[in-house]
């Protein structure tokens, strides 16, 4: 479970969130961080006690069996494609990433192919699986990126003084565009719709629990916003699209084979971004397969609905990769992300009318 | 029946009779009639398989020592060796497993005089360690049971045998302790041996393939070994081990991926050494497949990565070499292999020439004539010793034929595929399961279970 939660929050220091904080930093960011590190940990908690009452079921199972169909046909939909998309905006941001920071000769499309051949194969594992690679990777990278923010933060052009500027905006308002970027890193949860199947046994999620949550939550989020600032300055820190690595690209390693922190960096985000996007995916892929189910695409005694929608996938993501620029890219992410609130609202409604529907 | 005088010849029992004929008078069937005084009996067994001076001591023996037939029947009857006898076919692949038909009067008896052939234990091979038991299975079945049963004293232990349905009609044995195995795995297990029906098994090798429910696998969900400590170890883990007769390894099912990195020796050091040792597997597994594709994404994709010092030596050795360095990878990886291949395959006293004559093409001789580079050749040699620190050979070959995956990928796709497809086969692996149980999980209840052999 931690893991799902985890994985988002990463994922998401290499994403658009970091560069839409900065560019809203006069705006108060601080303040919205703050609030969003609360709003996110009462979201974890009651999405988990909801589906504590449906312990073993998925969101269709649930829907399915308490509430009409033409209710849960277009929420299931809706949240297919938000899933879809967050895991488009995850790839693509990688891709452009990558063929900027490493392999400059190498064009976006092949880059973006090489992750859409592996990820369909990752979809389309079994969901125990997939948790099973989630967490395997994971705990092989933990202490790679606990190494690498300590490293950074440690660096000797880390100036603290850029960050006490940044600190001075605590007392504006908190900007709408900033708290849902910033609340996005709490969404991870809500895979929970999904992987619900896996866990059996009711999730136990007290104070403890909150606790690690919302510390390493709260801990990502201030790195996320204020280490860039510290290497680049309060001031010019807005005209970068990838805050956070081009302040890896600026601290060395003395005496490693690789002397660069960025590739070190590049290439361990890779594996977070990865997990993210077959999570987010996989996901997406199992809430189209609940409500869509062609019959006709029936061969060889074998349904391959489910190679449709991977194949679909692949090819709506290699296209928008080649038809998409960094700044069309920013923009878009940034109207995703401002429409998250509506997904929670949604997510809630389903849920209550689906606990009414089965009176628990 | 009438009592004979002394010189009359008794007549063979027809039944006897039949069952030459339907074994098509092989030279080898006999029927040997014995014959004291007014007492007579025959005896039906194939000599190749029948333990000879057993058949003097048990049968013949004691036949001209008692009285009369009755004594000898009752003799026959309290053998230990007694085996009961069934109709038809299946009486016939009894005496072909070294049973022999003895007709007393009347009355049939069958007594197991099988011949074992080959019931030496033959010194670890495969899984050599420097402590620990030294020999490791024979290649007959009651030999292994033997050894099982003397290292795990348990009264759980439970051993069941199946006779396969195949043209050889080997017989395999179950062995599980009844009190911690895990029944769901059990009963795919015995279902799974149930329904197998290949013309011809001959090996544990043999089963363990067809028990692997996908055609096209290419890793191992079944473990073969030939250490009977290691074959106690897993059943003391409630595992199943299927032993056949005839082959001198085991079967060893659920496993882990992990089983596979460890070696028997681990449990007999101190805890710093076997971890250190565990590392050292571990690190050469990821050297082992990493190694040829990072050359590739090093050199042709990223050269960027490394510090300048070392980028640039790294390209300095490549010069002169007239292709890209993913046709030199494959080129020198094909070498060795075949190196690897040759040096298996032929006997002892040719494969040292093979190796060395290959060593000198592989060695400076390849450098010289500015087919690879000098880097090349360490990291061909670094993989070669790599790939041989994993335990089970199983598992190595599965991890070296991975490593081409790998390969091509980075090829086609540079850095992205190299870090792409390692993440594809960890997918892959955590997506296969051995009966039922996940194959590549991380465990956190306890630490032990990794080392689960």
């Amino acid at each position: 479970m931690y893991y799902l939660i985890f994985v988002t929050m990463f994922a998401n220091i290499i994403a658009t969130v970091p560069r839409i904080l900065v560019i809203e930093k006069e705006k108060g960011v601080i303040l919205s961080m703050i609030a969003a590190v609360f709003v996110g940990i009462i979201f974890t908690y009651y999405v988990i006690q909801l589906f504590n009452k449906f312990s073993g079921q998925t969101l269709p199972d649930i829907l399915k069996s308490y509430s009409p169909k033409w209710f849960y046909i277009p929420v299931i939909l809706y949240f297919a494609v938000t899933w879809f998309i967050a895991g488009i905006i995850t790839l693509i941001t990688y891709v452009f990433l990558f063929t900027t920071f490493v392999s400059l000769e190498t064009s976006l499309i092949v880059t973006a192919l090489a992750f859409v051949i592996i990820i369909s194969f990752g979809m389309l594992m079994k969901s125990g699986s997939v948790l099973y690679t989630l967490e395997i990777v994971f705990v092989l990278l933990l202490p790679v990126i606990v190494f690498l923010f300590i490293k950074i933060i440690t660096d000797e052009n880390l100036e603290w003084d850029f960050i006490q500027v940044a600190m001075m905006n605590i007392n504006t308002t908190p900007s709408y565009r900033s708290f849902t970027a910033a609340s996005y890193l709490f969404i991870g949860v809500v895979n929970i719709v999904i992987f619900n199947s896996f866990f059996k046994e009711k999730l136990t999620f007290g104070f403890k629990q909150m606790t690690i949550i919302s510390t390493v939550g709260a801990l990502v989020l201030f790195i996320t916003y204020f280490i860039p600032i510290g290497f680049n300055g309060f001031e010019q820190i807005e005209h970068m699209n990838f805050p956070w690595v081009s302040t890896s690209d600026s601290v060395r390693m003395k005496y490693g084979v690789i002397e660069r922190v960025v590739f070190i960096f590049i290439i361990t985000f890779l594996g977070i971004s990865f997990l993210s996007l077959l999570v987010h995916w996989h996901v997406s892929l199992k809430l189209f397969e609940s409500i869509l189910h062609f019959n006709k695409l029936k061969w060889k005694n074998k349904n391959w609905t489910s190679y449709f929608f991977v194949i679909l996938f692949g090819v709506v993501s290699i296209y928008l990769v080649s038809i998409i620029d960094e700044f069309e890219l920013f923009k878009y992410a940034s109207i995703f992300y401002n429409t998250l609130p509506i997904f929670y609202f949604i997510l809630f409604l389903s849920l209550f009318v689906a606990k009414r529907g089965a009176k628990v | 029946m009438s009592k004979l005088s002394a010189n009359e010849k008794p007549n063979t029992p027809e039944t006897m009779k039949e069952i030459v004929e339907k074994m098509n008078c092989s030279e080898d069937i006999l029927i040997v009639p014995l014959q004291l005084g007014e007492n007579y009996a025959f005896v039906l067994y194939i000599k190749t398989v029948v333990d000879g001076s057993k058949l003097q001591n048990i049968i013949i023996k004691p036949f001209f020592e008692l009285k009369s037939a009755e004594y000898f029947a009752s003799y026959i009857q309290s053998l230990p060796d007694i085996a009961k006898i069934k109709s038809g076919d299946e009486l016939l692949i009894q005496l072909t497993k070294g049973h022999s038909l003895i007709a007393i009067q009347d009355q049939f008896f069958l007594v197991d005089l099988k011949m074992v052939t080959a019931n030496s234990p033959q010194p670890a091979i495969m899984e050599p360690t420097i402590y620990g038991p030294q020999l490791a299975l024979s290649e007959a079945l009651e030999t292994n049971l033997t050894m099982i049963r003397h290292r795990y004293l348990k009264p759980s232990l439970t051993i069941e045998t199946v006779q396969l349905k195949d043209k050889s009609h080997q017989t395999i044995a179950l062995i599980y302790d009844k009190q911690i195995v895990k029944q769901s795995v059990l009963d795919t297990i015995q279902k799974k041996i149930q329904e197998l029906d290949n013309p011809l098994i001959e090996s544990a090798g043999d089963l363990q393939l067809y028990l692997n429910s996908t055609r096209f696998s290419l890793f191992p969900i079944l473990l073969l070994t030939e250490r009977p400590d290691r074959i106690t170890y897993n059943l003391a883990n409630g595992k199943v081990v299927i032993m056949m007769d005839g082959s001198p390894q085991a079967i060893v099912a659920p496993v882990v991926f992990f089983d596979f990195m460890v070696s028997m020796e681990d449990n007999y050091h101190s805890y710093w050494i076997s971890l250190f040792t565990l590392i050292l597997r571990y690190i050469g597994l990821l050297t082992c497949i990493l190694l040829p594709a990072m050359y590739v994404a090093v050199t042709s994709y990223t050269p960027d990565i490394f510090r300048v010092e070392l980028a640039l030596s790294v390209a300095g050795s490549r010069l002169g070499v007239p292709y890209p360095s993913f046709i030199e990878v494959l080129f020198m990886l094909l070498f060795m292999e075949f190196l690897i291949e040759s040096s298996i395959r032929l006997p002892k006293a040719i494969s040292a020439t093979a190796t060395t004559v290959g060593g000198l093409i592989l060695g400076t001789a390849a450098t010289e004539a500015a087919l690879t580079s000098n880097m090349m050749i360490i990291v061909v040699s670094a993989v070669a010793i790599t790939s041989f620190v994993i335990p089970i050979s199983e598992m190595s070959f599965a991890v070296r034929i991975c490593r081409y995956i790998l390969l091509a990928f980075t090829t086609l796709f540079g850095t992205v595929g190299l870090m792409l497809g390692l993440l594809g086969i960890v997918m892959f692996l955590t997506n296969k399961d051995s009966f039922g149980e996940p194959f590549l999980k991380v465990n956190w209840k306890s630490t032990k279970r990794e080392k689960e052999v």
